[in-house]
């Protein structure tokens, strides 16, 4: 019989079977083989964590399914030839004043919808960026960063019509995304402190920017935000 | 909240919820980013238009992996034999795209010898977090086998691995 627990700590070493927790514990041999099952699972999960982000156009052409389903049974091929038709168009169109009513309105929504979208990826892979790279990428948003100890990623965005920096930092066990969004964008409705049922978080006008920290519910972000107060300048 | 919104708030949390799961197990089934693209796309497609059969939210995390399955199985028939320059083809551990450690390539090597009956029920249980009676379901398999391939597979990565050290 206890040969079997031993196999199910291999298999299934998550396994709730009330005789297997029962198995564990009474037998610290067992108790370790599951340890260590888990162990295995979780450097396993890390390589598929290593997995490609996804290219926006990609993301995009899922966002867009359930407004025009039809136009997502192409490939990503035929959306590289329209999208290079429409840059034709709008550079041949570049006197019009395109005014921005397109993006989202809310930038508390627009920063908590960002940071779901880039869960999976964001922070995941192509990490530690060179400080020079992230220096070249805050230029346009007339900033720039002493440190980048605790960056993990940096990359500029373009989500819900809206340009920004996005950055995430390591903190303690939290992955704390920075978004650094042009107050150019006129946003109806701005809030000091947001939240939904995953993530809270903080904005504060800058400069010409809005400075937007969002972290897990729950994840104190005052430390973090003191940090980037301290290493992020302004005005440059 | 009409019909179709409802319709599209629903398929919104799909994405929100699955759409990096999905994304991870198609990579690691097919090794090409540009497939996986597609295929994961042509998922939420599918899951789109029969949106209306999933009663039940709780759910759709197998009725997703059902149906990017069953798009890659289609691939599969599609797919026309061609022959190529074995010099063109591209192994995954040395894919630009994974900035992985050399622990992970160790891995990443071993996974990928796995065959795909040992492979699939591993890959669901680690990145799906499915259980045992859910990968069974899933592939329909008894779960008892499940667990023997579970078992094997994981022996066998073991035995992998430390032959790489």
């Amino acid at each position: 019989m206890k040969i079997d627990f031993y196999q199910m700590a291999i298999s299934e070493p998550h396994s709730q079977c009330p005789d297997f927790l029962a198995a564990l514990a009474s037998d610290e041999k067992l108790r370790l083989v599951q340890q260590q099952q888990i162990a295995e699972e979780d450097a396993m999960l890390a390589l598929f964590d290593s997995t490609p982000a996804p290219s926006q156009t990609h993301l995009d052409a899922i966002a867009a399914i359930s407004s025009d389903p039809e136009k997502k049974s192409w490939s990503i091929n035929n959306y590289l030839a329209i999208a290079a038709s429409v840059l034709v168009g709008v550079l041949s169109l570049n006197f019009i004043d395109f005014n921005q009513e397109q993006h989202n309105q809310h930038l508390a929504n627009h920063t908590l919808n960002h940071t779901s979208h880039g869960h999976s990826y964001a922070g995941v892979t192509d990490t530690h960026p060179s400080l020079s790279r992230v220096n070249l990428q805050l230029a346009s948003y007339g900033a720039r960063i002493d440190d980048v100890d605790a960056l993990l990623w940096n990359k500029d965005c373009d989500y819900e019509g809206i340009t920004s920096a996005h950055l995430v930092y390591q903190d303690q066990s939290a992955k704390i995304n920075v978004y650094v969004v042009p107050d150019s964008y006129q946003f109806s409705e701005v809030e000091k402190v947001f939240s939904d049922e995953r993530y809270q978080g903080t904005i504060k006008k800058v400069n010409n920017n809005y400075l937007v920290i969002v972290g897990p519910k729950g994840h104190d972000l005052a430390p973090i935000s003191e940090r980037i107060d301290n290493e992020l300048h302004w005005n440059i | 909240m009409n019909k179709e919104s409802s319709k599209k708030q629903k398929y919104e949390s799909l994405v929100k919820l699955y759409h990096g799961d999905l994304f991870r197990y198609a990579y690691w089934l097919t090794h090409d980013k540009q497939v996986t693209e597609d295929l994961v796309q042509e998922t939420f497609l599918r899951a789109w238009r029969a949106l209306e059969q999933l009663a039940d939210i709780n759910a759709a995390k197998s009725w997703l992996i059902t149906i990017l399955r069953r798009e890659n199985a289609r691939r599969f028939e599609r797919k026309q034999l061609t022959l190529v320059d074995i010099d063109d083809c591209v192994v995954l551990d040395e894919d630009n795209d994974i900035e992985a450690g050399i622990e992970n390539k160790v891995l990443a090597r071993a996974l990928n010898m796995l065959s795909n009956e040992y492979k699939e029920p591993l890959m669901l249980q680690v990145v799906m977090g499915f259980s045992g009676d859910e990968i069974a379901k899933q592939l329909g398999l008894n779960k008892n086998t499940v667990m023997t391939r579970l078992f094997r597979a994981k022996k066998q990565m073991a035995i992998l691995m430390a032959s790489e050290d």
